[in-house]
């Protein structure tokens, strides 16, 4: 196993240096102009000129590449063209919402998909689990973007309400406003992950209590409870691990729409306007950020794997 | 909040006859909103009383204010992004002119302003605006001349910074004479100086804090009625009060009254009626009249109108054909039905645009002879003009523009783009359209890499830029960029404008005749209508300096109050 680690590990670092390369280049062989961009569109050629030289976009691209990849290497995450701020700075700033935004959803996505699913297998082909599977394909069919605007104006017209907005509360100074405030972001974001993993679990679930072995737990007189939470459950959830472990990877790198109409300054947030100002240092980091989550997150879930079913083994 | 809002939440029975009451109430509002929506008319602005009606001012409260765009900085030289709206409110300008209401100045840091000839300017340095206490390490002692000497002498070589034009081209010397006399000479007389030096990015901070540009860009304190207090990148702003500010209110009390203002980034127009309407911030801007006449609750708002200086605009590249012949600039001209955007894309609340836009009041020209003379829908013509351009059939142009984006003056790019397909297909012009991304837009239209745009543009609040937009030197003053268009007389006739100082009624004549000789020219940028915003304000704001329609001035004034 652990020779199986290091040499994804590996297999690891020589993705991310293609990434690396590929979003260097992407980025500046799509047209627009960061300097002008920056300055707005009443400068002149000279002041656009004199911004390109400041922020060394007039070098090599061996020596702009260079100096990134010194910069990551050492810590040195740069400095945003747009704001002039410390990236490091703002991801650190942001990553709290981002991940506070994540765990909600996780939690959210994994009670109601693994529940629904559970249900939906168990009581197959009765009443409940046709209503199950029709919310099922609601989950999946709905999009976020509609969902998220029906969450925030539905209550607002029906009672008056809406969750804090615009500015964030930490969940130590206030944890009712700051659950007000995050989750029903999180409850939009859930919704269709849940939908997915109630439906692999189900469908997962009725394929194991068809084995030989879950009859063999029956016969010898095991409760059904104690069958399906201790010799189905275990073995049905590798489906629906596979979805939350790639839900979380993409989480981990910010969820644009859903930040932008929840106002939650994350890491999506973040993303999204560099890309709208070609803010090249933040797009560089942003995606080489996201591309180590996705590498470590699937490497964790190919552990994970072998942990749940002991006939997984890797050499 | 939250458990009022359960209170009442488990307070709402919904028995059988309340069910049917409300279906039949709600069936009875749709059929009398389906009829009001057929004879809808632009609503009037109902600004609110005027301060004396408003009673006596009262202290404290936080003002929620809002922005849809980020904070990149705060320095008030180079920032572009929303903070530009602030530095007004913590820093001084010398004297500030309202573009439209000319006669109205605002003397703040200087008290007087000389002007012994077309060319010299004297600021008289007013005593007692002292720094406001900080923790920068700026002293709080009085502001002086050597402090607009400074601020002056860094926008003229910082390559950066937004006033830099003016700067660059205008300004000849300057000098602090002593500590209270500030003084600037231009290298020939230019009709809007006063408006570069009240712009919120000249504004006037204390010389010690330009001397660390790295604190300058996240922190900030002056002469103004507030400093800046928590700044978060990506997630907002906060102002705290200054209690040394110089200035008094009617009542004799110092100002400002409010404690301070949160400025929160909300770019979601749902999110943002969401927090108006739960008084999270106390204004919202309706994405037009339609909406902010349903949203309005005279109990509870009150909505103020004012003009949008931006505005979306035809562009052909004059250096290419076939749009070099003004025959064929001229047909687009005549294809573009002017009013049809008025109606469907603002609704009818909507004025159309000369080469000055109407949001400049007396610098545009007439309504009645914009549509009489220039603004004409002829398509007959159009064709007409084609043929004899040589394209009986007809013609196929490119046109490119930003997708995705909202319009200038209103509206949004995709509610354009179809109506002026059709308008130019009626008078025989067929387009292949070019959508593109912001930045490559952007890029391209810069470099005049385009044959035809439909283009967005700043602000412009003064007429200036409208007109370079038709000169050799255009409208970034550097004769490279942007500009297509080539005519000696329209330069020099240009040139004369800029050189009107000493009366407002000339410097208007003179703009609505160049104008005029633009328009014989057949002009390769054609503006289209834009509309008003409409803004409504939760009505415990009093004295809303926004009611006074001074444009950039407005921002200056810190005499409103909360009567919560």
């Amino acid at each position: 196993m652990q020779a199986f680690i290091v040499r994804r590990l590996l297999a690891g670092v020589v993705i991310l240096f293609f990434l690396s390369i590929a979003v260097f280049l992407v980025l500046r062989v799509a047209p627009g102009d960061p300097a002008l961009l920056r300055l707005g569109p009443q400068a002149t050629a000279e002041q656009v000129a004199a911004e390109r030289e400041r922020l060394g976009l007039n070098d090599p691209l061996i020596v702009q590449y260079s100096r990134w990849m010194k910069g990551v290497l050492t810590g040195d995450l740069g400095i945003s063209n747009f704001s002039g701020e410390s990236i490091a700075r703002s991801i650190r700033n942001r990553l709290p919402n981002t991940l506070e935004l994540l765990v909600m959803t996780l939690v959210l996505t994994t009670a109601i998909g693994i529940t629904a699913g559970v249900i939906s297998a168990v009581w197959r082909d009765t009443p409940l689990d046709y209503a199950v599977r029709v919310l099922a394909v609601l989950g999946l069919s709905v999009p976020a973007l509609w969902l998220a605007t029906l969450v925030l104006l539905v209550p607002l017209q029906v009672w008056g309400y809406a969750p804090p907005i615009g500015r964030v509360v930490h969940f130590f100074d206030d944890p009712w406003a700051n659950l007000r405030q995050f989750l029903p972001a999180a409850v939009v974001l859930a919704l269709g992950p849940a939908a997915a993993i109630m439906r692999l679990t189900r469908s997962s679930l009725l394929e194991v209590l068809r084995q030989d072995y879950i009859r063999t737990a029956r016969a010898k007189g095991l409760g059904e409870r104690l069958v399906i939470a201790r010799h189905a459950l275990r073995n049905a959830m590798i489906p629906p691990l596979t979805v939350l472990a790639l839900q979380f990877s993409a989480l981990l790198g910010g969820s644009v729409i859903i930040e932008q109409i929840f106002t939650l300054p994350g890491i999506g947030q973040y993303f999204f306007q560099a890309i709208f100002v070609k803010d090249f240092p933040v797009v560089q980091t942003l995606t080489l950020y996201t591309g180590v989550v996705v590498v470590l997150t699937i490497l964790a879930l190919d552990v994970a794997y072998a942990w749940l079913d002991p006939r997984i083994r890797y050499r | 909040m939250a458990g009022e809002y359960w209170q009442r939440f488990w307070q709402r029975r919904l028995g059988r006859r309340s069910f049917l009451r409300a279906a039949a109430f709600g069936a009875g509002a749709a059929a009398l909103s389906g009829t009001l929506a057929c004879r809808e008319q632009a609503p009037q602005a109902t600004p609110p009383p005027a301060a004396g009606e408003e009673g006596p001012p009262k202290r404290g409260g936080r003002s929620q204010a809002w922005s849809t765009v980020t904070f990149d900085q705060l320095d008030p030289h180079i920032s572009v992004a929303a903070s530009t709206a602030y530095f007004p409110r913590v820093y001084n300008t010398l004297v500030s002119q309202s573009q439209q209401k000319p006669d109205f100045f605002y003397y703040d840091l200087a008290e007087t302003l000389e002007q012994p000839d077309a060319v010299t300017y004297i600021f008289r340095i007013r005593p007692g605006i002292r720094v406001a206490p900080n923790n920068l390490g700026v002293p709080e002692r009085e502001l002086d001349a050597q402090d607009a000497y400074a601020n002056w002498e860094r926008i003229k070589n910082e390559p950066r910074a937004l006033a830099s034009r003016f700067s660059k081209q205008f300004l000849a010397s300057h000098a602090a004479q002593d500590a209270r006399t500030y003084v600037m000479k231009t290298s020939d007389p230019y009709a809007w100086t006063i408006y570069n030096v009240g712009l919120a990015v000249s504004t006037i901070a204390p010389r010690e804090l330009l001397a660390n540009p790295d604190r300058l860009r996240t922190a900030g304190a002056g002469g103004g009625p507030f400093s800046f207090g928590r700044f978060v990148e990506g997630e907002g702003l906060s102002l705290e009060r200054n209690p040394t500010y110089y200035r008094k209110g009617k009542d004799d009390r110092p100002l400002p009254y409010v404690d301070g203002i949160d400025v929160r980034i909300i770019p979601d127009r749902a999110a943002r009626l969401a927090a108006f309407q739960t008084r999270q911030i106390h204004y919202y801007t309706a994405a037009n009249f339609r909406e902010a006449q349903q949203l309005m609750d005279p109990n509870n708002y009150y909505l103020i109108k004012e003009p949008i200086f931006s505005f979306m605009a035809v562009t052909m590249n004059a250096e290419r054909a076939p749009f070099s012949d003004p025959r064929v600039r001229r047909a687009v001209a005549r294809s573009i039905n002017h009013e049809q955007f008025i109606n469907v894309v603002h609704l009818g609340d909507a004025k159309v645009n000369g080469i000055v836009h109407w949001a400049l009041g007396d610098f545009a020209l007439p309504e009645s002879e914009l549509k009489s003379r220039y603004l004409v829908y002829n398509p007959q013509e159009a064709r007409q003009l084609l043929s004899a351009a040589g394209y009986p059939q007809g013609l196929r142009i490119k046109m490119m523009y930003p997708a995705n984006t909202g319009a200038s003056g209103g509206g949004d790019v995709s509610q354009y783009v179809p109506i002026l397909i059709e308008n130019l297909r009626s008078g025989g012009i067929e387009v292949e359209q070019e959508p593109l991304d912001f930045g490559t837009w952007l890029d391209r239209y810069r470099r005049r890499d385009y044959d035809s745009s439909l283009s967005l543009n700043q602000v412009y609040e003064t007429a200036e830029v409208p007109l370079d937009w038709h000169t050799s030197w255009g409208p970034a003053g550097d004769g490279v960029s942007w500009n297509i268009f080539r005519d000696p007389e329209i330069d020099a006739a240009v040139r004369r404008v800029k050189q009107i100082t000493q009366s407002v009624q000339e410097l208007v004549r003179a703009i609505h005749d160049v104008q005029r000789l633009i328009y014989s020219k057949d002009p390769s940028f054609i503006p289209l209508p834009s509309s008003s915003s409409n803004t409504l304000w939760w009505n415990f704001v009093k004295n809303n300096p926004g009611r006074l329609g001074l444009g950039v001035t407005a921002l200056f004034l810190a005499d409103w109050w909360l009567d919560l």
